[in-house]
């Protein structure tokens, strides 16, 4: 197994990332308009605000602009924010509307102007690492609502419950989606890996 | 096999982290860019009144202008009169004259940017939201507003203070739910302004709107290094950044609105006067009933009161007295305001809870309190002894979709007969939708009656605004897309079923065993250990709780049958 190799290097990745009173006090901070609490949740949370935009837009351009654009909005609404459920959650919907308004514009624009659409991103396809590899796998074979859940879970450390109600499914659609998903995905691999 | 899984997870989780780019840079210097959803200047004035006392000079011109205004409509009010004048700007300039029944009267385009903006829209005659909206949604469609320059300036110039402060307020709401029907995020500045001559000029030979020309006049008498003739060029985004680049913001985005109010300190001194002393805990400019009042509340030995004063008069219009400490003590059977709010937002997962408390009424306690999501407002009321919804109300927030139907109002419903000169509504391009999520959901229950609507959201297909979603009745999953202005279905598409669905069904997670007795499970395996991570998971319809525990610096993953509470999997992890 390959995966063998890179035990080491997963040591000290642990699940579930920054704890919600810490991103709560983080939030709380930055809606009295403290810049160092802004940066601090930032560093903490980047790869999963940046993991689902991706996993949305499919498109690395947009996803960093969305990335962006989640943190001026969590900045911009700090101080209306309510100290309930998962605050990782509060990031991730704010970053899920701002995807979602971005796709539904490129499809006006699309359907105003004819632009083709945007080509794959193939940046750096020749330096690719085995992670990566898998990361563009599941960006290609993957359905939305897959890569989404896939991406909430590994990356963002989203429970499944969270995850069932950040994208206004069941619990148990999540789960099984979950599982197909990582599923196709080793399946797909493995196919590469042997062929 | 969940081993492998969760490597899997590790590696997409690690290539992500590899490729993050590093924009907190860009992002600390974007955010004076952005400063939040909605800068209501009335409000924003409220809150700085106190430090402010300069820059003014222009303002009590302008105070004087509207004395001449009012002079010059007095008896001269029907239909044709222009009652008030709107004004929109983002780059694109459009000022609308509107008359007492808030119809349009004439839209004009101030430059060429809102010429594209308007072109093909017949807006004379319609009820000035539907235009309004109609507007903003060209507007993002050519681009003019993005998330990037996201700032939208609305001038409501009327010379009847209370109305134009009402009317501000109504089309700022209304502005800001159809940017969140698009899923943007807009800075929406409004004032009510009564323009003076300096400001008309300005206006007229930069051909802006007067909103505009008041903030580049500002701007200009705050710092003599600018120049109107660079301003006018600007966006309405630039222009806020500006000002506030130069430490300006309240002078200039928020002098517009000067209009006779009494301000909140007077109103504070004039609710301790009534109480004898006391304490106030808030107040806030609002509207009641058309009338603008300071609301607050104060404390006076454990008694609270509530207040409207009249923000023009300073007339107390609403004085009561409750007990404090019946209303404010939490109670140990209360269930707590933490959970009222969690099982709101069970119910609308994702919402903003914007008022919550707990209020005594008739002896019953109970939390009640507002929340929005997706531009629709929820009242609700929980009972503070068990969690149960005393009331749950929703509200859609007036948009495009309500004013179709009040549009005609005026001309009765005959318009289907040739009035060639009086038609009362012409549909702009960009079409307000005519039916509600509410409509869509009943078509869907009306064509499978007791099925269960699992997703319903708003889409936009080829610009054409559809309700797309998904349900279920017993074995067979519908996928549906309907027309949000005509209320057809435009896909209908059914499916069996596979077993790999059926679990969609969320019966099958009745009766497991909570995250806390799972933990128990562990820790009588493992005592002393730290579990570092527990999560119901589920795989072959078998609901498990999965998880990694720790102790002397050994881990080991398990597995809980979450039905049964017994260890199926117990694996020490080298």
């Amino acid at each position: 197994m390959f995966f063998l190799s890179l035990t080491s290097t997963l040591g000290n990745t642990k699940q579930g990332g920054p704890s919600a009173a810490e991103l709560r006090e983080l939030i709380r901070r930055i809606g009295l308009g403290e810049e160092e609490a802004l940066a601090s949740l930032y560093e903490q949370t980047k790869s999963a605000v940046y993991g689902f935009a991706l996993s949305i837009l499919k498109n690395r351009a947009d996803a960093e602009e969305i990335m962006q654009d989640t943190f001026l909005a969590v900045d911009a609404n700090a101080d209306r924010y309510q100290p309930v459920g998962s605050p990782m959650a509060w990031i991730l919907t704010i970053a899920r509307n701002l995807a979602y308004g971005r796709l539904r514009r490129a499809k006006w624009e699309a359907a105003e102007e004819d632009i083709p659409e945007e080509a794959e991103d193939t940046t750096g396809l020749s330096e690719q690492t085995e992670n990566r590899m898998i990361l563009q796998t599941a960006l290609q074979v993957l359905g939305d609502e897959e890569r989404q859940i896939v991406m909430l879970h590994a990356v963002s450390g989203l429970k499944h419950r969270e995850i069932a109600q950040l994208l206004g499914l069941s619990l148990s659609g999540t789960l099984s989606k979950y599982h197909r998903a990582l599923a196709k995905l080793q399946k797909q691999i493995g196919g590469m890996k042997h062929g | 096999m969940a081993d492998s899984k969760r490597k899997l997870e590790q590696q997409l989780a690690q290539a992500v982290r590899e490729e993050t780019p590093d924009l907190l840079p860009q992002i600390l210097s974007a955010r004076q860019l952005q400063k939040g959803r909605i800068i209501d200047m009335t409000q924003e004035l409220q809150k700085q009144k106190q430090k402010k006392n300069h820059v003014r000079n222009w303002a009590i011109a302008a105070a004087a202008a509207l004395v001449l205004a009012v002079g010059g409509f007095a008896g001269y009010q029907y239909q044709f009169a222009v009652d008030t004048a709107v004004s929109i700007d983002v780059n694109p300039s459009i000022r609308l004259e509107v008359n007492r029944q808030e119809k349009i009267l004439s839209a004009n385009a101030l430059n060429d940017d809102a010429e594209k903006i308007l072109d093909g829209m017949e807006l004379n005659g319609t009820n000035l939201k539907t235009a309004v909206n109609a507007i903003i949604g060209s507007m993002v469609q050519n681009g003019y507003l993005t998330n990037d320059s996201n700032s939208i300036l609305l001038t409501v110039d009327n010379d009847d203070a209370a109305k134009r402060e009402a009317l501000q307020k109504e089309l700022m709401a209304d502005v800001n739910a159809s940017l969140e029907s698009l899923s943007m995020t807009g800075t929406v500045f409004s004032q009510s302004l009564s323009t003076n001559d300096q400001i008309l000029a300005l206006a007229k030979q930069y051909n802006i709107s007067e909103g505009k020309a008041s903030w580049i006049q500002a701007l200009v008498t705050a710092d003599s290094t600018l120049s109107a003739d660079t301003l006018a060029e600007l966006s309405i985004n630039d222009l806020a950044l500006l000002a506030e680049g130069r430490g300006l913001k309240n002078e200039v985005m928020g002098t517009a609105d000067e209009s006779g109010y009494i301000g909140a300190e007077k109103a504070e001194a004039i609710a301790i006067e009534k109480a004898g002393g006391g304490t106030l805990t808030s107040i806030e400019l609002d509207l009641d009933d058309g009338i603008m009042v300071y609301e607050g509340e104060l404390v006076k030995d454990g008694v609270e009161y509530d207040f409207d004063i009249n923000a023009q008069t300073g007339e107390i219009i609403k004085w009561e007295a409750e007990k404090a400490e019946q209303d404010k003590t939490p109670s140990s059977s209360d269930i707590g305001l933490e959970k009222a709010k969690s099982l709101v937002l069970q119910k609308i997962p994702g919402a903003t809870i914007t008022e919550i408390k707990l209020d005594v009424d008739d002896g019953v306690r109970k939390y009640e309190g507002e929340a929005i999501l997706n531009s629709v407002e929820y009242e609700f009321e929980i009972k503070a002894s068990d969690g149960t919804f005393l009331k749950w109300e929703e509200e859609k927030k007036q948009s495009s979709a309500a004013n179709t139907n009040t549009n005609n109002n005026n001309s009765n419903n005959n318009n289907t007969t040739a009035q060639p000169t009086t038609k009362p509504t012409t549909k702009p391009t960009t079409k307000p939708s005519s039916i509600t999520m509410d409509d869509a959901r009943n078509l869907v229950l009306n064509k499978v009656s007791g099925a269960t609507i699992t997703q319903l959201e708003v889409d936009y297909e080829d610009g054409r605004k559809v309700y797309e979603g998904e349900a279920y009745k017993g074995n067979i999953e519908y996928e549906f897309e309907i027309d949000a202005s005509t209320g057809k279905f435009i896909k209908w598409e059914q499916d069996v079923m596979d077993d790999d669905d059926r679990d969609d069904k969320p019966a099958d997670s009745s009766g497991l065993i909570t995250e806390a007795k799972a933990r128990e499970v562990v820790l009588n395996k493992l005592p002393g250990g730290t579990i570092v991570s527990i999560e119901l998971d589920e795989d072959d319809g078998i609901y498990t709780y999965e998880g990694e525990v720790r102790k002397d610096g050994v881990e080991y993953e398990f597995t809980v049958n979450a039905k049964t509470g017994s260890i199926i999997e117990w694996e020490r992890d080298d």
